[in-house]
């Protein structure tokens, strides 16, 4: 039975929310206890023809889009630290009228430590991710006499470091908690473009609607430090900065296996829509989880 | 004996003096680029569009033989990390596609790859109403930049 949930798992298309320049998943201050795994797999899939350039202005180009298959994993290695593995092991981006630039993704890795436990748990996150996907990946238009390339690779060809801490509550007889985040990211280059730290923060809040149905929202946002480059494109998303929603689900489909299923959309205000394809982002997703 | 070492000496000094001789060095005539001077009859500044790091000159003339080329100055540079730019002529500063029309207000140039100077031979004359090149993403179908030809 285990090992049919685990192949169900991996070979399941499956969708859960990944929104494309947003490596890091939703952070909690709960660490995993000793030993425990979650597992997931998810579909995502994107398009848009809405981009807002590096001054914030809203072009409509050819439409853009990305389908991917994401893995995410966590598992309980200490009482206090958990490790996660995040990776698309599929990425597939294209225009309308080019071919699909094809790949994995670039792998982060995630030590979670718990600084507190308690009705407060908070925790600390180093992340590092690796450029394990190709930097360059051309694809073709279709409709050009000429040889017309354009490089939309599934990474962004950087090796970055997120750091994380993130504190959460659980409320007890109400089945309600909130969880809050906020990170850094040290980023580094690719070939002679120095890309722009960027920092991230939001807010999550969950609630138990059902026995088997938990209901959540995310409100997040993500910013450039520093000055606005001038140049960059939006794939290696250097100068992108937004604000994000999302409204999720989880379905307990037997004691082990969840149904997730999130929409995410992006919005202007306090970080302002930049070097960005803007639309719903939607996912499917399958869950395993041991205890 | 003597006679195989007098054919193996001369064949040295064949050989030898042949590849001295200045009179054999071949000259590979590129003919994409202008031969002689080129001289420039129309040129403008790029414009950048779209955030990119478009800049440089468009420069339309023809060479000592009378052939009409497209230059773009050393100092032209555009987006292409991205990949391919497609160059155009244009009746006015936008793109205006008319598929069902035969495009009369574009003519297509050829492709950029890389930043510098570039030269497009051209097979004929560009009509004058043709007043600007537009650089194109096709891919994304945005304008980089354009240059009025003045």
């Amino acid at each position: 039975m285990k090992k049919a949930s685990f192949l169900i798992l991996l070979f399941l298309v499956v969708f859960f929310l990944e929104g494309i320049f947003n490596n890091a998943q939703a952070q909690s201050g709960w660490v995993r206890d000793k030993k425990s795994a979650y597992l997931q797999l998810s579909y995502s899939y994107f398009a848009s023809d809405n981009f807002y350039n590096l001054s914030g202005n809203k072009l409509t180009t050819n439409t853009f889009s990305q389908h991917s298959i994401h893995f995410y994993g966590e598992y309980g290695l200490l009482d206090r630290l958990t490790i996660i593995a995040s990776v698309p092991l599929f990425r597939a981006n294209q225009f309308k009228n080019t071919d699909s630039a094809i790949g994995v993704g670039d792998l982060m890795l995630q030590l979670k430590y718990a600084l507190l436990k308690g009705k407060f748990p908070l925790a600390i996150i180093i992340a590092p991710e690796f450029p394990t996907a190709k930097a360059d990946n051309f694809a073709t238009n279709k409709e050009s006499i000429f040889v017309d390339r354009i490089n939309l690779p599934t990474g962004d060809g950087e090796f970055n470091l997120w750091t994380m801490l993130a504190v959460s509550h659980s409320f007890g007889d109400v089945p309600l908690y909130i969880s809050a985040h906020a990170g850094y990211n040290f980023r580094t280059k690719y070939q002679e473009e120095e890309f722009n730290d960027q920092v991230r923060y939001g807010l999550e809040l969950g609630y138990n609607i059902a026995q088997k149905l938990t209901l959540n929202t995310h409100l997040n946002g993500f910013a450039t430090v520093g000055n606005q480059p001038l140049t960059g494109d939006f794939i290696r998303s250097n100068g992108t900065s937004y604000n994000s929603y999302s409204i999720g689900a989880f379905y307990k489909l037997t004691e082990k296996l969840r149904l997730t299923g999130q929409v995410q959309g992006y919005f202007d205000g306090l970080n302002e829509r930049k070097n960005l394809y803007s639309a719903p982002v939607f996912t499917l997703g399958l869950a395993w989880e041991k205890k | 004996m003597k006679k195989l070492m007098f054919l193996s000496i001369s064949i040295l000094f064949l050989f030898a003096f042949t590849a001295c001789n200045d009179d054999d060095t071949e000259v590979i005539v590129d003919s994409s680029l202008p031969q002689g001077t080129f001289t420039s009859a129309k040129s403008g500044t790029f414009a950048a569009q779209n955030d990119t790091p478009t800049a440089g000159m468009a420069q339309l003339g023809t060479d000592s033989e009378g052939v009409n080329f497209l230059r773009f100055t050393p100092t032209f540079t555009t987006a292409l990390a991205t990949g391919t730019v497609t160059v155009y002529f244009s009746k006015s500063a936008t793109l205006m596609f008319n598929p069902g029309n035969g495009n009369p207000n574009i003519r297509i140039v050829g492709t950029v790859t890389q930043n510098g100077e570039r030269f497009f031979k051209l097979n004929t004359a560009v009509p004058a109403d043709f007043t600007h090149v537009i650089l194109w993403c096709a891919s994304a179908g945005i304008p980089f930049g354009n240059a009025p030809l003045n």
